[in-house]
Formats: structure tokens, sequence, C-alpha cells
């Protein structure tokens, strides 16, 4: 059975707008349910969004999503896309199941099914009340959400979205960043989020894409990265007897875990494949040590981020 | 997805053909204008020439109800001539200066309506290249013009054709198609200049102002320049003149507008590519500053 393409494929792609190279040189495939794009402002996160939906031509190299090329076959493609653009969009003058409707049109589907749909999109975000109000009567929080439905109101199997939480109050993020995840859960659409925001993509997103100045400056499989961080530990103790903390440091030694000293009370260790922190409380008990604290070392998402950053050109 | 459940589900049912995905803009347009009763008054009043004329040609054959009237049959043959003039000026010019205020009425709020409110970037990431957008919104104002033009136009003449009988048919048959070639010429180099300055512009009164301001003023500077230099030249940025002398071209009559047929063409070209120009400059889904 051959390996279904990449969600991404980016073939060496590069765009520039006059002098200004605004994505350089971009490579890499990515597959992952939910793709976070991240970076300053500036870094090409939106162009490169813009570029993959046929609304900018590169200049150089080639992307391919779900293995069809973004210039050659870029209305079968646009055929499979649900955007939520950044900023405020919709049709002024008319209700906002109409503007649903007919972006479900627009998209291909017969008249009947884009009002089905229309409805039930309505529904599913939260707007089901206010389906029959004209779109520019909408507050912020409601526009975003109108976005959203007319993004999925055709059903695409790749969504894009542009800043998401843009504008909206805490309650209604949760419930942006809630529905991005459900969409995303419900193996349907695979779902490429635009973001500076760091916590909303961390809560979405699986595979993470860095830019600055237009070109990638790290990539991250937060799962991977979650997975990896389990394996560090940081633990403080408190020894019942002198020496009871070089005998703990011996016996998980012992166990094949790597381990380093902070301090006569603090030690981080890594625990080899196959050993738990189970283990790691069974040698505590043995060499009668008390673990006050055991952490999983945590690397967030602004770790690597700030990591990237500085390795870009070593400074903020 | 039902409304009952609020969960993500996708689509795969059966999708319309993508040729003409177009035709669903025109569509929406259409019923957006229609929605306006105030519209639906006017247009319907735009059908009323044509009666007035259906009837006076109908009275012309039809000497009974002459005389129900108390008219004269010879005073009516002398005032109503069914000719190539009774088409050209007596139907079609008054028709199109009716469709004039249909294009300056409805034209803005095609496009105005999708740009100030950035919904372009919405209609381009669906399976919709600009050419289908643009000539989705020109079959609106394409069925609204042609309605009350040609259409109506081509009626009349049926009707003419079958009381005239078969020498008056041969004799001016060239009446019908005269009259679908300029309505349909008339409609391009009304209605992009239209759209493209309501593109660039946005804002509906504003456009409509921008439209009559740039006619008015061409016509203001080709009427001195006429006048001034003793020249034809001045007529190339005249609208109505640059119309009349189409029209003559193709009726094949003596127009009143002394300028040539080929420069009327090639104003009346330069100015429909220019305004295509303007209105694909404007219609795309993001402004690029380089």
């Amino acid at each position: 059975m051959s390996e279904a393409p990449p969600v991404i494929d980016l073939d060496g792609l590069g765009v520039r707008f006059g002098r200004h190279q605004v994505l350089d040189d971009l490579r890499g495939a990515f597959s992952g349910r939910a793709i976070g794009l991240l970076g300053p402002n500036g870094a090409g996160k939106t162009t490169l969004l813009n570029t993959l939906l046929g609304f900018y031509k590169p200049t150089a190299g080639t992307a391919r999503l779900f293995g069809m090329d973004i210039t050659a076959q870029g209305r079968e493609l646009r055929r499979r896309v649900g955007y939520m653009p950044e900023r405020d969009a919709f049709i002024a003058g008319i209700s906002g199941v109409r503007f649903v409707r007919l972006m479900a049109e627009v998209s291909g589907l017969p008249p009947e099914a884009a009002l089905e749909r229309a409805h039930e999109v309505f529904f599913y975000v939260g707007l089901g009340e206010a389906r029959y109000r004209n779109v520019e009567t909408y507050s912020l929080g409601m526009k975003q959400l109108l976005k959203l439905a007319q993004a999925i109101a055709h059903g695409p199997s790749l969504l894009f979205l542009d800043e998401p939480t843009n504008g909206l109050d805490p309650p209604a993020r949760l419930r942006m960043l809630r529905l991005i995840r459900e969409i995303r859960d419900s193996g349907k659409a695979r779902i490429v989020v635009s973001s500076h925001l760091l916590r909303d993509v961390e809560e979405c997103c699986e595979e993470v894409l860095v830019l600055n100045r237009g070109r990638i400056a790290t990539y991250c499989n937060l799962a991977d990265e979650r997975r990896a961080n389990r394996r560090f530990l940081e633990l403080d103790l408190a020894a019942e007897r002198e020496g009871a903390g070089s005998g703990f440091r011996a016996a998980i030694e012992g166990l094949g875990c790597e381990v380093a000293v902070v301090n006569r009370r603090r030690i981080k260790a890594v625990l080899p494949p196959g050993v738990e922190v189970r283990h790691i409380y069974a040698s505590a008990i043995e060499q009668d040590v008390t673990i006050r604290r055991l952490d999983y070392k945590r690397t967030s998402l602004e770790d690597i981020f700030l990591q990237a950053m500085e390795g870009d050109d070593g400074r903020l | 997805m039902a409304v009952y459940d609020h969960g993500y589900k996708g689509y795969d049912g059966p999708l319309m053909p993508a040729r003409s995905r177009f035709l669903v803009i025109s569509r929406y347009g259409l019923r957006d204008v229609f929605a306006s009763r105030l519209f639906l008054a006017f247009f319907a009043f735009c059908f009323a020439w044509p009666l007035v004329l259906l009837g006076a040609m109908y009275l012309r054959y039809n000497a009974e109800a002459l005389t129900l009237i108390n008219l004269d049959s010879a005073d009516l043959l002398e005032f109503v001539q069914v000719n190539t003039w009774f088409f050209q000026n007596l139907f079609l010019r008054v028709q199109l200066n009716l469709a004039f205020i249909v294009v300056l009425v409805v034209g803005p709020s095609l496009v105005s309506a999708d740009l100030r409110n950035r919904a372009m970037p919405l209609y381009l990431s669906r399976p919709l290249t600009r050419t289908d957008y643009v000539l989705g919104k020109l079959v609106v104002l394409g069925v609204l013009v042609s309605a009350i033009t040609w259409a109506p136009g081509l009626l009349l003449f049926a009707i003419q054709a079958s009381l005239g009988g078969r020498e008056w048919l041969l004799e001016h048959w060239r009446i019908a198609p005269s009259m679908v070639v300029v309505s349909v010429v008339w409609l391009l180099c009304m209605s992009l200049p239209m759209l493209a300055i309501a593109a660039w512009v946005k804002w509906k009164p504003w456009a409509r102002i921008v439209f009559m301001g740039a006619i008015l003023t061409g016509t203001a500077f080709g009427s001195f320049y006429k006048e001034f230099y003793d020249s034809w030249l001045g007529s190339l940025v005249v609208a109505f003149d640059v119309t009349d002398a189409l029209s003559a071209s193709v009726f094949g009559t003596q127009g009143t507008v002394q300028m040539p047929e080929a420069a009327a063409w090639l104003a009346a070209a330069a100015l429909a590519s220019l305004s295509a120009a303007l209105l694909y400059r404007r219609v795309r889904a993001f402004e690029v500053v380089k």
C-alpha cells in the first residue's frame, strides 16, 4: 500500500515582493493532524498561507498539498481547502446564514446542500441563534466564529486558520480552541494554524514550524517533544541518614539512568527505555530517601521558540 | 452535522460543475438587486416604453382599433414609421438611457460590498478565479441590461416582422443583430468602467459620483475640444458621441456625430480594456505592497 503524501510539502519555496524576499527556500514535509505556524510579526506566516492558497505565486521552488502542486493544481486544491483569514472578512448587508450558504455554493455545494450545511455549521460553532442576523451587527467574537463557519461549511479536508483567536475574550478564545481541537480530533480535516500566540498553538497543534524572517527557524514535533520530556526528571531529596543521597544516586545509576547532581538535595536524571518513575520510587524506599518533589522537565513551546529565535541570528 | 448533532462532519455529497460556478455569484447578485422594491418598481417602469411602442405598432396595423379611439390611420402611419430609425432611436436609444441608470444604481453595489469588507480572500480561496468573479458580476448587469434593451427589442422586431410581412423582414433584417451588438458593446463599455470605479472607490455613493463625474468631465472636455479646434478628436472622450457613432456603424445609418467608425470602435475597445485591467488589478485576495 502506498504511503499517503504529506499534508504540506515545501520544496525550496520562495516568495519575493519586489526587492523584498518574504519567504526564502522553505523545505520540509509535514503530516500532522494540526500544524502550527509560529513566528514573530513579519516572519512570513501569513504569506506562506497565502502562497499555499494560491494568492501569491512562488518566485522559487514550489509546494504541494496532499501531493498536489499549488500552482498547477490550484483550483482542484482550493476545492479541498477552507480558509479563515486573519482580518474581518464578510459581505455586508446579508444574513449570516446566507453568507455561509453563498460561500458553500461557491465551493461547489448544490444550493439545497449548501443551505443545510450553513445551518449546521452555525449551530456547530455556537451561532445558531444569530444566523438570521445581518453579519454587520455581529460582535468581534461572533465574526471570528462566522469566519470559521464559512471555512468549514463545505467540509474541507485542509483548514487554514490565520490567527483564529485574534481579538477574542478568554471564554471566546477557549471556545475557539475547543472547536479547533474537535475538528482536529474528528480526523475529517487537517488543520494549519498560524499564530503568534504560543499558548494557542501549543494547545491545539501536534507539529510546529517556527518561521523567522522568511526562513524556517526550527521544526518541532510537540508530541515527540512531550514524550521525550517524560524521560527527564528533576528530584528534590530529603535524606534520612548520612550518605543516603549518594547511595540513592548510585542506585538509580544502577538502573541505567544518567544522573547529574545539582546540589546535595537536588538531582537531575534521564530515564533509559524500560525504566519508569515507579522504579525510582522503589530505589528511594530501598535507600531510605524521601523524594520531596519529582518533576518532569518542561520544555515549553516558549523555550523552543526562544531558542529558535536566538539560533537564527544570535539575538532576539 | 445535523443541527441536533454538534460534532464536526465533513461533506462528501455531490458538487456542482466548476465551469458554471460563476453563476452562483450572478444568482446571488440578482436576488440582492431585486430585494429592493424601489429598484423593482424602476425596472418594471423600464418596460413601459417598449409597451407604448408595441401599442403603436399594433394600432398601425389594426384599423378597427384606430377607429375606436378616433384616430386617423393615415396620421398614425405617418407618425409611426417602423423602420431602422424606429428601432435605433425611438426604441434602443431610450432603453440604453434607462440601462445607464440601471448600471449606475446596481454596478457599485455588486463589488463594493465585497471589497469594503475584504471578502475577496474568501471567494478566491475557493475554486473560483478572478475571471469567474468578474464574469459573475458582469452577468448580473448583462441580464438586467439585456432584459430592457435587446431582449424586448427582439420581441418588438419579431412582432413587427409578423405584422409587416416577409417584405419588411427582408428589408430590415439587419435591425435584429444590430440591436444585440450595440447593446452588448454598450454593456461592456459602461459596466466595466462602473465596476472598475466601484472596485477602487469601494463606497457606493462615491463610486456613482466618480462615474458620473468621469462622464461629465469627458463630455465637457470633448465638447470644448471639438468647438475650439473644430476636430472630431474631442468625441473620443464623449461617451454619448462614441455610442452614437458605434450605433450608426452597426445599424448602417448616418450618425449625428462626425467621427470615423474605426475611431469609435477603438475608443470603445480602449475604454473596456482599460477598465477591465483596472478591475483586475483590484479584484485580488490581497494587495501586494512591493
